[in-house]
């Protein structure tokens, strides 16, 4: 009797604990509206930001799997000679890797790519974003033009942000792709993870 | 609804076979499950997630299969314990396989579906369906959005719904399958072997509880250990490798050697089998208990496998019968006694006569098997069946036991002797055979014949005649006989006559004789006589003829049968003498021959003839009292026996009465011829 009850808690916990993971997966992450006005001046703000020129600003989030194929991606790609790109690399708080973001500058850098460092706080404050990887890419006039996410769907390996900038260039409606990533504000966090499984500190 | 649950829910009975798999298909999912950890570990590593993750999770995911495997008892909870396990273990697989592989991960939810057929268990399908669901269910509320990720639409969660259901119905096919006609196997076997059992068992209650006993019998004589319980109760219970006639020996050892020689014809399979089958006694004699054995062959592919023995204890079917027997011989005898009381009691006086000898134990070899053919003769004549019956079992006895009778056998002949006697005498009474009877005709003339004077001597000569039987007399019983005899034997309607010619026998000196020609009388009717089909397919009366006379010629007596029978088969004769290695050359050696024990040219014995033996009985007690026998037979016109015997008159025991020499009773005589001679 003792073994049936501890299975079906078991059983129980299992299916909480599985759909709370899986729930981080496939949840599309909140973006900021592109009237946001720290959008508009995360954009003037960028390194080697020149106004007049298409920019593209990279949200990516040293602890997020989806951040790092989207890293990878760019790194391969190399920045586009059209525009200005900018790496924003968030630091994870709780990582144990603290010379990570300068392996990862070091390699942005040689890739073509601006790069900062921001932590989650930050980046919402400056931002206005609470979610990665995110892709914010203005037109040099002020105007953000396109806020979201790489893929159109969950873990997707098609990472669309070439196609992206090239249809807003040639002045074609782009609609933003949701972000499948990792949730990067704490707020967010709580509302995809309210276990504490994954953003906890340890968490799984 | 009912009849999809009693699809899915297998029946609670588990048999040993499918609870042996099930333990090892348990186990080997055990291990399975638990060989994903450094799978896990490296999928992980390679997607770049956390390996640490990925062995905490499958770790978590494995704890419960483990408790389960400790702690069920029933191997098919564990199934499903498994199914849930396999659809979390994808899960983990699906969150430590991020990346570009990610999509592809979701194939083991399918593959493992799949192979959850293997316990052949669709609750274990149901089980991981249903956990899908549950954990889509938690997601929603969880996060509703989740559920419709990428915000797809309802009909992506459809299709994605869809496929898990379809795969599920066919692995749940697969697996009620693999139940129904492999695991399941063994129990629809055991189910008909026990439904076979229960009839077995009602069949084995209805055996045990009818009054025959069964047994079977290898063909090497092996008692096979199936049998109902009074077959055992009578031969005793099962011994590997006894033999039947160990069987029944210990019942009445007579027999064991008879059925042993008689079975070894069955194995060695040389004659056909119903003949070899009819050497098999048909009768069993334990104590007091009779017992009747029927065969029955199993036959397969042509070949015997075993024989059915069916036993029935017929002691008081027996009992019955010779009761009823015995009540119609006493009614026959009443009947006899009506009709002719002194031919009844001579037959008595010479039975009685014959039986003293029989159970005398130093009369033995021919002349005991005539004496016991002239006793069973006569009382078949008589129609005491019982009497004739037990002689005829008697002379079989006598034959197998080369001529000698058992004392228990003499002691069994006396006591129905005993029987019959006391009957008789309770019928008569006080009115016994030690008395003179006299008509009132012949009482008349003897009483005239003193009124007017007769001689003193020819008085007292035919008052002296009065213990005379006359040959009428004795020859209108035997026509009787013989006639009744012809009706018991199909030949029809038979017409005797007799020819009396006033010959007046003394009974004491003749009765041997008259009890003998009994076989004369039976031979002429059963091998003389054809049937009446027979006579009217060759042109004669459908009645066969017999004729009977006496008649004094000079000094000389003869007695004669006549029959317009098929006549004595000479050539048969001749055959039969050869084969018995008796001279055979001529007529007068066929004639011989023919009053030799043993010789016959009937094929089957009956209850009247056909042992060979009535001839030779005649003739010795005709020889005996100084007579002769003659045969004259032509074939198809008939047979004449002709008994003889010269010098009479000196003997006074046979006479032709003529009129008393007094001219009162000259003329009451009717059929006198002359004077006495």
């Amino acid at each position: 009797m003792v073994g049936r009850v501890f299975l079906g808690v078991w059983g129980a916990g299992i299916l909480v604990v599985g759909a709370s993971l899986m729930a981080g997966h496939v949840v599309s992450l909140p973006v900021p509206r592109a009237t946001d006005s720290r959008l508009r001046a995360s954009l003037a703000a960028g390194p080697g930001v020149v106004k007049g020129r298409w920019s593209a600003h990279h949200v990516l989030y040293q602890s997020c799997g989806c951040s790092q194929r989207v890293l990878a991606h760019l790194l391969t790609r190399r920045a586009r000679p059209d525009l200005v790109e900018t790496v924003v690399y968030v630091r994870d708080p709780a990582a144990a890797d603290a010379t990570e973001p300068a392996t990862v500058r070091a390699q942005a850098e040689r890739a073509g790519f601006g790069f900062e460092t921001s932590t989650p706080a930050e980046l919402e404050r400056r931002y206005a974003v609470e979610s990665a990887p995110f892709l914010l890419v203005g037109d040099g006039s002020g105007a953000v033009r396109y806020a979201g996410g790489y893929t159109a769907r969950s873990g997707s390996t098609q990472i669309e942000d070439g196609d992206i900038i090239d249809g807003l260039q040639a002045g074609r409606q782009v609609g933003a792709l949701p972000v499948f990533g990792c949730a990067v504000s704490s707020r967010v966090q709580k509302a995809i993870d309210p276990l504490g499984l994954k953003y906890a500190r340890g968490g799984i | 609804m009912k009849r999809l649950i009693s699809y899915l829910v297998l029946p609670v009975e588990i048999s040993a076979f499918e609870r042996q798999y099930l333990a090892r298909m348990n186990r080997i999912a055990l291990i399975f499950f638990f060989c994903h950890i450094p799978v896990f570990i490296g999928v992980a590593a390679l997607a770049g997630t956390s390996p640490t993750r990925a062995a905490i999770l499958t770790l978590l995911a494995l704890i419960g299969p483990a408790v389960a495997y400790k702690t069920l008892q029933n191997p098919r909870h564990l199934s499903v314990v498994f199914g849930f396990t396999a659809m979390c273990m994808g899960g983990i697989l699906v969150h430590i396989g991020q990346g570009s592989m990610q999509i592809e991960m979701h194939f083991y939810f399918f593959v493992l579906i799949a192979l959850l057929a293997v316990f052949a268990n669709p609750l274990a399908i149901v089980t991981a369906a249903v956990t899908v669901a549950l954990h889509h269910l938690t997601l929603y509320l969880l996060l509703p959005r989740s559920v419709f990720n990428y915000d797809a639409s309802i009909w992506a969660v459809v299709v994605h719904f869809v496929f898990v259901i379809l795969e599920s119905v066919a692995a749940c096919f697969v697996a009620r399958s693999f139940f129904d006609n492999v695991i399941g196997l063994e129990k629809i076997v055991q189910s008909r072997t026990n439904a076979l059992s229960d009839r077995n068992r009602d069949m084995r209650l209805v055996l045990d509880n009818v009054g025959q006993g069964f047994l079977t019998i290898e063909p090497n004589g092996t008692v096979s250990a199936e049998r109902s319980a009074i077959a055992a109760r009578w031969v005793g219970g099962y011994v590997p490798g006894k033999k039947i006639w160990e069987h029944l020996g210990e019942l009445d050892s007579a027999g064991a050697d008879w059925f042993r020689v008689a079975w070894d014809s069955i194995a060695d399979d040389v004659l056909p089998l119903d003949m070899s089958i009819d050497q098999l006694p048909r009768r069993w004699t334990a104590g007091k208990t009779t017992f009747s054995l029927e065969y029955r062959p199993l036959i397969v592919d042509g070949r015997l496998t075993q024989m059915l023995l069916v036993m029935s204890d017929v002691s008081a079917q027996l009992e019955r019968e010779q009761s009823e027997i015995e009540q119609r011989d006493f009614m026959r005898l009443f009947q006899c006694l009506l009709k002719d009381k002194k031919g009844l009691l001579e037959f008595f006086s010479e039975a009685d006569d014959l039986v003293s000898k029989i159970v005398t134990p130093e009369v033995t070899g021919p002349e005991l098997r005539r004496l016991v053919h002239t006793l069973k003769g006569n009382c078949a004549l008589f129609g005491l069946s019982a009497l004739a019956a037990f002689c005829h079992d008697l002379e079989s006895n006598l034959l197998d036991a080369g001529g000698a009778m058992t004392g228990s056998k003499r002691e069994q002949l006396g006591r129905i002797w005993g029987l019959f006697a006391s009957n008789l005498r309770s019928l008569l009474g006080s009115d016994r055979a030690d008395r003179v009877e006299v008509d009132q005709t012949e009482y008349a003339a003897v009483l005239d014949a003193l009124d007017g004077n007769a001689a003193r001597e020819e008085i007292a000569l035919r008052i002296k005649t009065w213990q005379f039987e006359t040959a009428r007399t004795r020859l209108t019983r035997i026509a009787e006989q013989t006639r009744a005899i012809g009706s018991r034997l199909g030949k029809g309607s038979l017409n005797v006559v007799i020819e009396p010619n006033d010959v007046l026998l003394f009974p004491e000196s003749w009765s041997a004789f008259w009890s003998s020609f009994t076989h004369a009388i039976r031979n002429a009717v059963d091998h003389g006589i054809e049937s009446p089909e027979e006579r009217l397919a060759v042109g004669k009366p459908r009645e066969g003829q017999i004729r009977l006379t006496t008649k004094l010629l000079d000094d000389e007596l003869w007695v004669e049968i006549a029959d317009d029978g098929r006549g004595i088969a000479w050539n048969l004769v001749r055959e039969r003498a050869a084969a018995a290695g008796l001279p055979h050359e001529s007529r007068e050696a066929l004639v011989e021959a023919l009053f030799h024990d043993g010789l016959t040219t009937k094929g089957e014995i009956s209850e009247f003839s056909g042992r060979g033996i009535g001839m030779g009985a005649v003739r010795a007690i005709c020889r005996k009292m100084g007579g002769s026998v003659q045969i004259t037979s032509t074939e198809g016109k008939g047979t004449c026996l002709s008994f003889r015997w010269s010098n009479v008159h000196d003997r006074l025991d046979a006479l032709v009465l003529g009129p008393i020499s007094s001219p009162t009773i000259e003329n009451q005589t009717q059929e006198a011829e002359g004077h006495l001679q």
